[in-house]
């Protein structure tokens, strides 16, 4: 048996003080298990929702530009953007989409280019040229789901007549009415391309439509369509969007005032905590240090039987560690049952039945491995008083 | 065989205006030896006990040696003790001395065969069969699970002189062990207790007011001589043996 067990049994001889220090310690650790479990629940399901909505991290530039394929490939470069497409103008990207057989169903809609990486879509899913998607008004609308045909259409004045431009397509998604309110749908950069050519007036060779050689037309476009990478980085593309010149609309002040939340609440949880975890270090302290003058002679005793100095510090690490891991069960029980509790009544407060109170397994172990940490210190605090334990003072207490 | 042999240890406390100055001129501790230091309460008994037994560090010590078997491995404690940071005296303590108090002194929190298994391990020993025969031997039937607030004074006196030679230690000190134990019980347990040393062949000293049991029981008596002027106190032991020629390292 060896100095840190005798910590131990002298620990468990005196259960009424190991039950009343753990009872302290969960008295200071449990409170701040459930501040910060109510603070990472809330926070995380806030930043879920915010990240999980690709809408906050779309950078919308209001108003008509005038585009180079240079600055495309710019801001394809930028580490912070993760989806670019060109957009055609406005007024040319909008379709006549029809259901067949015609005259069933029939609206008018704007169209914007989705390509590789479209935040909207499911992971991995590229439209090609004859899939759009939908957004889920604008299917609800046409009474078309994923799988469904319709036909895509536009016309443009002639000397005689009109000449019309149509496009057959298969609804490829349907997009959720979170992400993308109103009737919006979604295809190809190259077939709104298409489209503008078409409606300004230049030759479509694919529908054998005659015009305007396309050698002639601009390369520039109207817009692009853009989205963050992270929801972090949408302050930062707002201030660079906008210091290039574009009217910028972002969620970024959204964003910011959760990110803010979270960091203010982290301050002021981590003022707490330091507060909480000095007034148990003392009172952890002030429960070694008084079992250590109360078995002084004992501890002598045993330093005269021919236990080293340094290893008496193992009879208080023994007592600490195992008063702070009775403490840390107690705590992390009456975390888990508040939080149940909590959860049970709170939950439906949150996007998508978050839970309110929750904590990560490695959020326990970091609490866990502060509260050691504490031991730690409190150990090499008391130690020093046993360093002062003489093996003589046994012989000269009696 | 192994001794201790102790020449000129000294040591100086201050208490207030009055100092207290103890020199151990000599004392010399073999195998098979019983020795008492005897002398009034005050006279540096317990202080002698401490710089023999390693527990206290001394002022000085011209010769201050644990001699080994043939004297061979040899340890100068005068030396060690001036500059022992590591705290080596602590390995010399539990492989070979023991201790009996005043009173037993047992751990509470551990049972009868823990506390003394506990001086067993600290030495380095495993022997629990010894530990129950010296057991057997004070007259201690009891399990060892047996915690020592089941036992009575007497009682855990004897455990402590178990637990003081349950590793077989070469020295055992003992300071006035039997002090709370009735005359027949004092002569009984000291008694029994010398008789294991003997057959482990350890060295006894023993610090007793009680000449006359000292006596009895064929003790070699070494008185405290003091001596007082002005605010000092002076007190010399000296058992008249000489100074080692010269220990082998």
């Amino acid at each position: 048996m060896n100095v840190f067990f005798l910590g131990l049994k002298a620990l468990w001889r005196q259960r009424t003080l190991l039950l009343f220090t753990s009872a302290g310690l969960a008295a200071v650790l449990g409170p701040l298990l459930l501040l910060y479990g109510f603070k990472f629940g809330v926070i995380a399901a806030l930043l879920a929702d915010l990240r999980n909505n690709p809408t906050n991290r779309e950078i919308v530039l209001r108003g008509n530009y005038v585009v180079h394929p240079a600055d495309i490939a710019k801001y394809r470069s930028w580490k912070e953007l993760s989806f670019v497409q060109p957009e055609t103008r406005s007024i040319a990207a909008r379709m006549e989409l029809v259901v067949p057989p015609p005259g069933k169903e029939t609206r008018v809609a704007g169209v914007l280019p989705s390509g590789e990486g479209d935040p909207l879509l499911p992971k991995g899913m590229v439209l090609a040229s004859d899939q759009i998607a939908l957004s889920a008004s604008l299917a609800e609308r046409l009474h078309v789901k994923a799988g469904d045909r319709l036909l895509g259409r536009n016309q443009r004045g002639v000397d005689n007549g009109y000449e019309t431009f149509e496009a057959p397509f298969t609804v490829a998604y349907v997009i959720d009415r979170r992400f993308a309110p109103g009737e919006r749908a979604y295809t190809t950069v190259d077939m709104l391309v298409k489209l503008e050519a078409f409606l300004d007036g230049y030759e479509v060779p694919d529908l054998h439509l005659k015009g305007k050689p396309l050698g002639e037309r601009p390369d520039t476009m109207e817009s692009v369509r853009l989205y963050a990478r992270t929801i972090e980085d949408v302050l930062e593309l707002d201030h660079r969007f906008a210091a290039l010149g574009f009217d910028v609309y972002t969620h970024a002040d959204e964003v910011a005032g959760v990110l803010n939340l979270n960091t203010n609440l982290a301050a002021v949880f981590t003022l707490i905590a330091v507060i909480g975890s000095l007034g148990y270090t003392v009172s952890l302290a002030a429960s070694l240090l008084g079992n250590i003058a109360q078995q002084r002679k004992l501890l002598s005793l045993i330093r005269l039987m021919g236990a080293g100095r340094g290893t008496l510090i193992l009879f208080p690490l023994a007592q600490g560690l195992a008063i702070s891991g009775a403490g840390f069960a107690l705590s992390a029980a009456l975390f888990l049952a508040v939080a149940r509790l909590a959860n049970l009544r709170f939950s439906g407060m949150l996007p998508d039945g978050a839970l309110v109170c929750r904590l990560e397994p490695l959020q326990f172990a970091a609490a866990l491995g502060g509260t050691f940490a504490v031991v730690g210190v409190v150990v090499l605090w008391v130690g020093r008083t046993l360093l002062s334990v003489s093996p003589a003072e046994v012989l000269h207490a009696e | 065989m192994t001794w201790l042999c102790a020449h000129g240890v000294a040591q100086t406390l201050q208490d207030g205006q009055r100092t207290f100055h103890l020199d151990i001129a000599a004392m010399t501790l073999g195998a098979g030896m019983r020795k008492a230091i005897v002398g009034p309460s005050g006279s540096g008994k317990t202080t002698a006990m401490d710089l023999l037994a390693l527990a206290g560090r001394p002022r000085a010590a011209e010769s201050f040696w644990l001699i080994g078997e043939d004297g061979k491995n040899s340890l100068d404690l005068g030396q060690r003790m001036g500059r022992d940071r590591r705290d080596r005296l602590a390995s010399v303590r539990a492989r070979y001395f023991g201790y009996v108090l005043q009173t037993a002194m047992l751990l509470p929190f551990l049972t009868i065969g823990e506390n003394i298994l506990l001086a067993q391990r600290l030495a380095g020993v495993n022997d629990r069969d010894f530990a129950r025969a010296v057991l057997d031997e004070l007259g201690i039937a009891m399990p060892f699970s047996t915690f020592p607030s089941a036992l009575s004074v007497g009682q855990r006196q004897r455990v402590a002189v178990a637990r003081a030679l349950a590793h077989k230690p070469r020295f055992l000190f003992a300071d006035e062990p039997t002090s709370a134990l009735d005359p027949e019980a004092a002569r009984r347990t000291l008694g029994t207790c010398l008789d294991i040393a003997s057959a482990i062949g350890a060295a006894v000293l023993v610090i007793t007011h009680d000449h006359a049991l000292a006596r009895e029981l064929d003790f070699e008596t070494v008185e405290i001589t003091t001596r007082t002027q002005d605010d000092l106190v002076a007190a010399v032991i000296d058992d008249g043996t000489p100074p080692p020629p010269k220990a082998a390292a």
